[in-house]
């Protein structure tokens, strides 16, 4: 019994010296608060309500807890009071961010003409606002964004972008091998490039407004270039290419557009991601001249017959298939009509097919025009027969909107002469 | 005293001492300034507040001190309305309250999207967002999924703060969702009810767009999903209600608007040719049937009575302007001209200069008088004035970006002199 007793006093002495330790620490921290603040907030209130006692949280002083005691017209105080009281990282990151956002916001608004009703009549507000912005407000956004991100940058660290990233739902690429090996010093040089040359190109989709002919094409490609001569500059060509590989506007069309429905492999994004690099610096653009072309030719089918040894006959047909138009289009029939994948390529190959026996019949001399013209009939008739059995009746209808090869191996009679 | 009864007062003490020494530790937790982030608020959140109404809350005020200082946890909840309350307590300003609740929202939503996109897991940079496709069932349904999650969060919003914070700084943008601007001209108490049948309507539209692939019977059935929708409308909205909606939401008005560009109709105007349209819908309907010829002749045949009713309204000069501003040549070049900054008119002028110089190019080829030399030298003379013509009005750098796109009926108006091609003429210019 007495060895309980002694047990359990010394386990009473052990907690009161804990409960002084956190005490006098708690002071520590809270002393910190009341330097940087002036003394504000209300008067501190105690056990008011009905007879019973009430928690008040207190500051340093003693007085009533407000916001204004965290609160600071210089943004590193605030983020440092709002550490004091321990207010979560993300938190203080959730706050400094939409304020600061806020705060930069608010110098746009200004130049930004003023909501107007929706008329009906106008077309420029068919879609929920025509263009309210003028130069000067692009050439302020320009600059207020890059003072933005230097200034969250400087408050919230690096990794800032991360927690806006969170917000939005984004894939973390930080978790990306490649771009946890590069310095953060390298990092910062590819931003401050990217940044560069996507606000030109920015300003050369606005000056086009819409209208985009090959001379804003050229001026695009000409960025590109200036843009990717920069970043041989900070990354080896091993590091460039893998840096293309994941930003590049190629990787970002092949990804998001082209391969739609491929499902490709790593590796295979890899491969084709080259045979298109190579067709892509092979290509002088303005090149007239025969032998010029005829480079360009070689070079493009070497790149394509690596790509088939790659993938594979087999996968190769199928990524040829996936960037077809017509081919795309007759899947879609094909799905909501229920068929197989399979009716959907049958039909694509019958174009060649068609075509091919099409121009044997018109380069047969001994037939007369009429005999010409019903031979291709008749192929004409099968060809449709055909897809209507592939895609049924409904199928075969969409299909033929666009079928205008088909409608073209018969030619137009012949219009009569004007008067 | 007894050993037993000194035991029990020790024990007694030891509870109350850990008490009091956990209340401290768990205040003190961690030292300030400490960047370490405690357990997410979205990770928690998607654990604990799936039903903010129905999750233990944890009250400011308690009775067991008389004062404590204040620390994070003391406002922190996991019930987002009792976390409101607790800030507001401490006077930390409604614009505060907002930016925390909408980032923390937005997180724990960002959570559900990502797991219904699919990408949740490691990055992987050659994987698009094929799961999304909406041409497939698989990412229609998703994309029908992502779309009732955000409105879930909308309303989570809007319970919480009484407004969609996101919502309101797009109409601040000028941004209006297009549903709430079609409903902007009705009363605020008919606005909710109305967007709801849109709302409803919409879903079924969205079923017959997600092929891509629209054929004369997806657009009977649009038609028709159209007229129930005004249907249901109807036992909401006044007959003069319906209509201003009808002007704004149709197929037909927004048909209009389109064609209608840079013809600047007056209001008057516009209700006057939808009226007229909108009275022939059906017939004016275009067949995706190419052979399908009945079809195209009524087509034909409603377009050109209805243009003879649209000619006496307007009168004939605003009824040239009318068809001008339908026609893809005058469209392609008054964007153009917009483009370039052209003085205004000039896209009209230019326009006029292809009607006067391909008249002139039909009397002189039906010119019988004329020998084929001096037909051509007549051709080439026209052609030559015209360029001269559409240079002066859209200077040089127009008139180069003009011919290559939209400008090719110059070309057509003369053969282009022997011994010049057409890419040698484009590269010495």
């Amino acid at each position: 019994m007495k060895k309980l007793i002694l047990i359990s006093v010394l386990l009473n002495l052990g907690l009161v010296g804990a409960i002084a330790y956190f005490s006098v620490a708690r002071k520590t921290q809270s002393a910190e608060v009341s330097a940087e603040n002036s003394s504000r907030g209300a008067k501190l209130e105690k056990g008011s309500r009905s007879g019973k006692k009430e928690i008040v949280m207190v500051n340093a002083k003693g007085e009533k807890f407000s916001w204004r005691d965290v609160e600071s017209e210089d943004y590193k105080k605030y983020i440092a009071n709002l550490r004091v009281i321990q207010c979560p990282e993300e938190t203080v990151r959730d706050i400094i961010i939409a304020d600061v956002n806020k705060f930069y916001a608010s110098r746009l608004k200004p130049l930004r003409k003023p909501v107007e009703d929706f008329k009906f009549w106008k077309n420029e507000n068919n879609w929920g606002g025509g263009r309210r912005e003028n130069d000067e407000y692009y050439k302020v956004q320009m600059e207020t964004e890059k003072e933005k991100r230097e200034l969250l940058k400087e408050l919230l660290g690096a990794d800032y972008e991360k927690e806006i990233a969170k917000q939005y739902g984004w894939s973390d690429q930080s978790q990306d091998p490649f771009n946890e090996k590069l310095p953060q010093e390298t990092k910062d040089k590819l931003s401050e490039i990217q940044r560069k040359f996507g606000e030109q190109q920015s300003e050369i989709y606005r000056k086009a407004k819409g209208y985009h002919d090959e001379y804003v094409q050229a001026d695009l490609k000409k960025i590109e270039k200036e843009r990717r001569a920069e970043m041989a500059k900070v990354l080896s060509p091993e590091d460039l290419f893998e840096w293309d590989l994941r930003n590049s506007q190629t990787a970002q069309n092949m990804k998001w557009n082209e391969l739609q429905g491929f499902d490709t492999s790593e590796e295979e994004f890899r491969a084709i991601f080259k045979a298109k690099l190579a067709a892509e610096d092979a290509r002088t653009d303005g090149a007239t001249d025969k032998a010029a072309r005829e480079e360009l030719m070689k070079t493009q089918k070497e790149s394509q017959d690596a790509l088939k040894a790659t993938l594979g006959e087999d996968r190769y047909k199928e990524y040829q298939l996936a960037q077809n138009w017509e081919y795309k289009e007759l899947a879609r029939i094909a799905e909501r009509q229920g068929v197989p994948k399979e009716s959907a390529i049958q039909v694509y190959e019958m174009k060649a097919d068609v075509e091919k026996a099409a121009r044997a019949i018109n380069a047969d001399k001994t037939l007369t025009p009429e005999v010409r013209k019903e031979k291709l009939l008749a192929i004409k008739q099968a060809t449709e027969q055909e897809v209507t059995s592939s895609l049924g009746e409904r199928g075969y209808k969409a299909w033929k909107r666009n079928a205008w090869w088909l409608r073209n191996i018969i030619p137009p009679e012949p219009s009569k002469p004007s008067q | 005293m007894k050993p037993q009864s000194i035991l029990i007062v020790t024990l007694i003490c030891n509870l109350s001492l850990a008490a009091v020494a956990f209340h401290y530790f768990r205040s003190n937790g961690s030292p300030a300034g400490n960047t370490a982030v405690s357990e997410s608020k979205a990770e928690k959140s998607s654990k604990l507040k799936t039903n903010p109404s129905s999750t233990p809350t944890r009250k400011l005020v308690v009775t067991n001190y008389n004062s404590d200082e204040f620390t994070w946890h003391n406002v922190e909840a996991q019930d987002y309305k009792d976390y409101i309350v607790n800030l507001r307590s401490v006077d930390c300003p409604e614009e505060t309250i907002r930016d925390i609740i909408v980032a923390d929202v937005n997180k724990l939503y960002a959570l559900r999207f990502r797991e219904l996109r699919g990408d949740e897991g490691e990055y992987k940079y050659w994987k698009g967002n094929g799961s999304m496709n909406w041409n497939t069932k698989e990412g229609y349904e998703r994309q029908k999924k992502m779309r009732e999650l955000e409105k879930e969060k909308s309303a989570l919003l809007v319970e919480l703060l009484g407004i969609d914070p996101d919502k309101e700084r797009q109409k601040e943008m000028g941004y209006l969702d297009y549903r709430d601007r079609n409903l902007s001209f009705l009363p605020e108490e008919k606005k909710q009810l109305a967007r709801d049948i849109q709302e409803k309507f919409e879903e079924r539209r969205q079923e017959l767009y997600r092929n891509g692939i629209l054929d004369d019977e997806d657009q009977k059935a649009l038609r028709k999903v159209y007229q129930e929708q005004m249907a249901e409308m109807a036992k909401v909205l006044t007959p003069q209600e319906l209509e201003e909606y009808d002007l704004r939401a149709s197929q037909v008005a927004s048909q209009l608007r389109h064609d209608l560009d840079g013809f600047e109709p007056t209001e008057n105007e516009f209700r006057e040719v939808f009226k007229l349209r909108k009275a022939r819908e059906e017939d004016l309907a275009y067949s995706y049937d190419p052979d399908d010829k009945e079809a195209q002749e009524r087509r034909k045949k409603a377009g050109e009575e209805v243009d003879l009713q649209i000619k006496a309204q307007l009168g004939d000069a605003r009824y040239a302007e009318y068809k001008r501003s339908q026609d893809y040549n005058y469209k392609e070049l008054a964007r153009l001209s917009e483009r370039l900054e052209l003085p205004k008119g000039t896209a009209v002028a230019v326009y006029d200069m292809k009607k006067v110089a391909e008249d002139e190019v039909k009397k002189v080829r039906e010119d019988k008088t004329l020998t084929s030399e001096q037909r051509a030298q007549a051709l080439q003379a026209i052609r030559t004035e015209t360029e001269k013509a559409v240079t002066e009005a859209m200077g040089a750098d127009g008139w180069k970006r003009y011919r290559s796109r939209g400008g090719y009926w110059i070309s057509n108006l003369a053969p282009t002199p022997s011994g010049t091609s057409r890419v040698q003429t484009v590269i010495t210019q």
